[in-house]
């Protein structure tokens, strides 16, 4: 076992941290702001994916163009979902809000076989990200540089958002109580579809990210959930730095998990969610 | 409530009760071999969702790891029948290591609520899967464990031949019938009052004295005892066990099933148990997308009809009993306002 | 392996479970061995997904060889087709599959292949090719028992042979295995076929080399 081959183990659990990152960052956000923790969270990175998909793979737009379209079409989704489905549910204990959204990713989950077959599908590699480059000797991927850049990105920019801007200010204090805020003169209701569509839409992209190196088929969204759950909350849910950490060691525990310990890789992320749980409920981040 | 109201409410009931006992008695006879075995799987997701609602209904706490207890029950069950075939001592040894594990899980789960609580037995249940699913050499890995027998039944006097469909399934109503008649002493017993003033209102329990933590944890090996019992049929059944038992997709049946049926009902996971697999079967031979089906209703049924059908049929049959409307009450308590902050 | 190469070693191995997306860390750590060969079991979207990324990691410039079990079903060759194209796999690639539509080259074959393609529009798949040989067998064996009757059906099926689609099947009444020769091969692109094939160095495997034979022992864990 060298040197570079941690490296290199540890780049690539990098490049996997990030589309972990996207849907979580997505998931928590919800749960931060609205309360509501979106068990179908994996599935709109499912709508994601295929949407891209079906632009770039069948339709014939250019990579770039089809993400952003599906991005943006899952935002919208996100939104109707919002206003029709969890409206009601804001009232509801949170046992009944896990059931419904574990209903959606039923739904989803159907639609999708019904519209694009139950067999999976995976677009060309677009030629711009094909390709490797040498790191320690080994080969490393174009595309992954590109991913783990895009999720750093989008990370600094929510950052921003979140601290610097009056929006961010907006969505924080409707985060950290509702009632007040909206005695204050915010529009609650209004906050919490954008947000909502926020988070879709970063889920979305994370779906849209992955479809040049992964296949995409009607189960997508339901093995990613449980990863994303596991990552808000070690991080704390509602926490964005803790889901961005907490999928940082999730990527990387699990690459380095293959490497070393091989029987036993699934196990530990488990168990370091159990003992986050048991030790510091709140997250490694949280209040 | 508790208190029994004679006269023609109970008739009903009784009615009902031997209507519902008469129709489970028919169904080799009538429906032929495979029905007799869906019907037999049915069972067991009720006798799972019985012990379920217990924990959920009544104390207020969503486990999405009870697979873990169903799948020990399964494969412990199984090694006891593939070593020495005598079905009692498998199903007993079931039992006995689902209500261990659910022991310690349960220890360490009731330390929390609501949402952290599902996260952990969430955690806690595919921890139990990642060990199943690895360990080829207890286990059989993902092939699972194959070849086991089907005793028949020895209970001294006479000797039941469980090879033979219907037998099974007659062995498997029974238990069930045993299993709610147990549930229903426990569910109101001080010990059902107490586990439901938990839910409630927790801080006013703790507040009259009552050790919270241990009742869940109670209710929580009670369930987990259940889901055991409901496990090791599968052995004996299938004669094979694999680890999709210990899956927390699998977790999601007794929920389902529950929230169908009532949870706010003593029967209701029974009802829905049966209405669980009509669905999936009724709805599998016009369409392959049972699934939509399945979610539909749940989303339906969450943002209308919480108390499942039972208490959609109890909305019915109250007034025309002269009982006026039932009052439903969301038994699941509501989360205290504020929520993390956003950072 | 050690039978036909004994001075072979095995120098690394990677497991991951069903539903897997991301294969980067498994391949990575495979690769931190240096190994000359890779024989790899995932199938389906699986296989498609992890031939894909060992492209992206380079894979196909280091090993000599990669040996896809079931790669030769059809929806893993329309997966990797524009990889097979753009010759990305550097004609290392062997797959092999429980039939290929383009061996054996009968006349059951090509009339099975042809009314496949006419209902549907697809080459047939493994899965396919053996449902369908299925209800034939059983047909076959109603026929010799002339009974429906389960008791007697089975005995006509033992020692049953069969033309299939994908070659004689024979099915050993010492253990109910329907036995019959395996193709492997190169993938490759062919220009009679839109799909990539298993069509290159082809190799028969005859059941007496690959099938276990009885007596078996028990699985006891």
């Amino acid at each position: 076992m060298t040197v570079e081959n941690l490296i290199f183990q540890g780049l690539i659990g990098l490049s996997l941290a990030m589309y972990l990152w996207l849907v979580s960052a997505g998931l928590t956000l919800a749960f931060g702001v609205l309360g509501v923790l979106n068990f179908a969270h994996g599935s709109l990175y499912m709508v994601g994916a295929y949407l891209a998909y079906t632009l770039y793979g069948r339709l014939g737009f250019d990579f770039g163009v089809s993400v952003v379209l599906a991005v943006l079409t899952v935002g919208v989704l996100g939104a109707v979902m919002e206003r029709l489905l969890f409206r009601p549910m804001y009232r509801l204990d949170t046992a009944f809000q896990l059931i419904l959204t574990f209903g959606l990713v039923l739904i989803f989950s159907d639609l999708a076989k019904l519209i694009w077959g139950g067999l999976f599908v995976i677009p060309p590699v677009p030629a711009v990200f094909q390709g490797t480059v040498p790191v320690l000797g080994r080969s490393f991927p174009v595309y992954n540089i590109f991913v783990i850049g895009a999720g750093i990105l989008v990370a600094g920019v929510m950052g921003l958002v979140l601290e610097r801007t009056w929006w961010g200010k907006t969505v924080r204090a409707a985060a950290a109580d509702r009632e007040m805020a909206a005695a204050l003169g915010l529009n609650i209701s209004r906050v919490f579809v954008l947000v909502f569509a926020a988070a879709a839409m970063l889920a979305g992209l994370g779906g849209a990210f992955s479809i040049p190196v992964r296949v995409v088929d009607p189960g997508t969204g339901t093995a990613l959930i449980v990863q994303a759950f596991i990552i808000t909350v070690i991080g704390g849910l509602g926490n964005l730095r803790g889901a961005f950490v907490g999928s940082l060691l999730v990527g990387v525990l699990s690459a380095y998990g293959t490497l070393l310990f091989p029987v036993f890789e699934l196990f530990i992320i488990y168990l370091l969610m159990a003992v986050v749980l048991l030790v510091k409920p709140e997250g490694l981040f949280g209040r | 409530m508790a208190v029994k109201k004679p006269g023609f409410r109970n008739r009903l009931g009784l009615i009902l009760g031997l209507g519902a006992a008469l129709g489970v008695l028919l169904v080799p006879p009538l429906l032929g071999r495979y029905p007799t075995y869906l019907a037999t799987t049915t069972l067991m997701l009720a006798v799972f969702s019985v012990g379920f609602n217990l924990l959920f209904g009544y104390t207020g706490l969503l486990s999405f790891g009870h697979a873990a207890f169903y799948a020990l029950g399964a494969y412990v069950c199984a090694k006891v029948l593939l070593a020495y075939p005598s079905l009692i001592l498998g199903l007993l040894a079931g039992v006995g290591a689902a209500g261990v594990g659910a022991l310690v899980i349960g220890f360490l789960s009731v330390r929390q609520t609501r949402i952290y609580f599902s996260m952990l037995t969430l955690a806690f249940g595919m921890m139990v899967h990642s060990i199943v699913w690895k360990w080829r050499e207890v286990t059989g890995g993902d092939d699972g464990l194959v070849g086991i027998v089907r005793p028949n039944l020895d209970l001294g006097f006479v000797e039941i031949n469980l090879n033979r469909p219907e037998n099974f399934y007659y062995f498997t109503a029974v238990i069930l019938l045993a299993s709610i008649f147990l549930m229903h002493r426990v569910v109101n017993s001080p010990f059902g009052l107490v586990l439901q003033a938990i839910r409630d209102s927790e801080t006013r329990a703790a507040f009259c004295g009552i050790p919270v933590r241990r009742y869940r944890l109670a209710a929580f090996v009670i369930s987990g005892l259940y889901a055991g019992l409901a496990g090791s049929f599968v052995a004996p059944l299938e004669r094979a066990v694999t680890p999709v038992y210990a899956h927390w997709t699998f977790s999601a049946e007794p929920v389902l099933a529950t929230l169908l049926g009532g949870i706010n009902s003593f029967l209701g996971p029974v009802v829905g148990a049966v209405l669980f697999r009509l669905l999936k079967e009724v709805v599998v031979r016009y369409t392959e997308y049972w699934q939509l089906a399945l979610g539909i209703v749940v989303v339906v049924l969450v943002l209308g009809f919480r108390g499942g059908v039972v208490s959609v049929v109890g909305g019915w049959v109250g007034p025309w009993l002269g009982r006026g409307e039932p009052r439903f009450v969301q038994k699941v308590a509501p989360e205290p306002p504020g929520q993390g902050a956003a950072r | 392996m050690k039978r036909f190469r004994p001075e072979a070693e095995f120098v690394a191995e990677a497991w991951a479970p069903f539903l897997t997306t991301d294969f980067s860390s498994h391949i990575a750590a495979v690769m931190a061995a240096n190994p000359d060969v890779i024989v790899a079991t995932p199938w389906a979207g699986e296989a498609v997904t992890l031939l894909r990324q060992a492209v992206q990691l380079g894979v196909f410039d280091r090993i000599q060889a990669w040996w896809q079990a079931m790669g030769g079903s059809v929806d893993v060759l329309e997966g990797i087709k524009g990889e097979v194209q753009a010759n990305a796999f550097k004609g290392k690639l062997w797959a092999t599959a429980r039939y290929i539509h383009n061996y054996p080259d009968t006349p059951e074959n090509r009339a099975f292949v042809e009314k496949f393609q006419k209902r549907w529009a697809r080459f047939p798949n493994y899965s396919a090719e053996t449902t369908y040989s299925a209800v034939y067998a059983i047909k076959a064996a109603v026929e010799k028992a002339r009974s429906i009757e389960t008791s007697k059906v089975i005995p006509a099926l033992e020692g049953l042979t069969l033309k299939t689609p994908a070659g004689e099947r024979y099915i050993r009444p010492e253990d109910h295995q329907a036995v019959y020769s395996v193709p492997a091969g190169r993938v490759v692109m062919d220009p009679k076929y839109p799909i990539p094939i298993i069509g290159a160095d082809l190799v028969i495997l005859k059941p007496e080399d690959y099938y276990r034979k009885p007596p078996f022992e028990p699985v006891r864990f």
